[in-house]
């Protein structure tokens, strides 16, 4: 891949962060990941990602509180193990809880296609 | 009931976000071993077979979590019957399994009731469960699942290979706190759920003996 394309993961779960960081060398795709919420915003705010992937349930706020915060412009996709999410405003997509590597990169692709 | 049926529902929620992360770490690194040709060529199959315990747990996980839904989210609609019986036996199959209790589904009938699949799901997985209780300790362990299409209704008949239950206690099979198990297997509560869910759904459970073996016979009003 060679267009510059950036994807943010935010999930308090650290192990689930070094997956996701794995999956991206594999892929050849820059990911960056968070276990705290606020510096996901953070970040968002000085460098908007193509996509953030927010997990529904993180420490002392919900997914969706932390999508309200960041910029329309960001492509959002809810990671969850909710079958029903209580809600789905603001966000693209949802990518099931737990996914593979396959399950990650097929909702990367369709964006990263829609953008190239 | 209906609080037990919340209750459920909020300890399977609760279970599945516990399960289903540490679940992700077992399953994603799992992946990357194998993406990554981390491993030898002759473990390949060892991290495979992990890969696939821990897509059934994930599976599982989901089927409990259906039952994390509220009354009021309830919804009634047609169901594939034939459909609704297999996914109760996808979730009895862990126990099946590993009690080497063999299903027999004969006489599969196409057809769709009017009803909330996911309570018409655990009715039969009561049965199933009830079954696997009854015939583990036996030599020969067998649970027959028939559909019978009647001019207006479905019939679902579940036949194990025990030997019925003993006349002197039938009449009493499906009052509430009841039960023949020992107070670890069982709480009486299973059969008076059943008969709960099948009243909401105009829908009857009859016990009958088939061919000297234990049978209860579910009729569902055609959609």
């Amino acid at each position: 891949m060679t267009e510059k394309f950036e994807i943010y993961y935010l999930d308090d779960e650290q192990d689930l962060c070094d997956i996701v960081e794995e999956y991206g060398e594999i892929a050849n795709i820059a990911v960056s990941t968070f276990t705290n919420h606020e510096n996901a915003i953070a970040a968002c705010a000085d460098t908007e990602p193509d996509i953030l992937f927010i997990d529904y349930r993180l420490q002392g706020i919900t997914g969706d509180k932390v999508a309200q915060r960041i910029s329309d412009a960001v492509t959002k996709v809810l990671v969850t193990v909710e079958l029903q999410p209580p809600t789905l405003a603001g966000f693209s997509s949802v990518l099931a809880k737990p996914f593979d590597l396959k399950d990650f990169l097929e909702i990367i692709t369709k964006y990263r296609e829609a953008k190239f | 009931m209906q609080q037990k049926m919340v209750s459920l529902g909020e300890l399977a929620a609760s279970m599945a976000h516990d399960i289903n992360n540490p679940l992700g770490v077992i399953l994603g690194y799992a992946d990357l071993l194998i993406q990554t040709n981390a491993v030898a060529p002759s473990h390949v199959k060892k991290v495979e077979s992990i890969k696939k315990a821990s897509a059934r747990i994930q599976h599982i996980v989901q089927s409990l979590r259906k039952y994390s839904r509220t009354d009021s989210e309830k919804k009634f609609e047609n169901c594939n019957l034939q459909l609704v019986i297999e996914e109760a036996i996808e979730l009895a199959r862990p126990r099946l399994k590993n009690e080497s209790v063999e299903v027999r589904l004969q006489n599969s009938v196409i057809g769709e009731i009017f009803c909330n699949h996911i309570e018409i799901e655990q009715v039969l997985l009561n049965l199933i469960n009830n079954s696997i209780d009854a015939v583990s300790r036996l030599d020969d362990k067998w649970i027959a699942i028939e559909t019978i299409a009647e001019p207006d209704k479905y019939c679902v008949s579940i036949t194990d290979s025990g030997l019925g239950i003993a006349s002197e206690l039938q009449y009493r099979i499906f009052e509430t706190f009841f039960t023949t198990k020992t107070a670890d297997r069982g709480t009486g509560l299973g059969l008076s759920i059943i008969v709960g869910i099948l009243e909401e759904h105009d829908a009857q459970i009859d016990y009958l003996l088939n061919n000297g073996h234990t049978c209860f016979k579910l009729s569902f009003n055609k959609a």
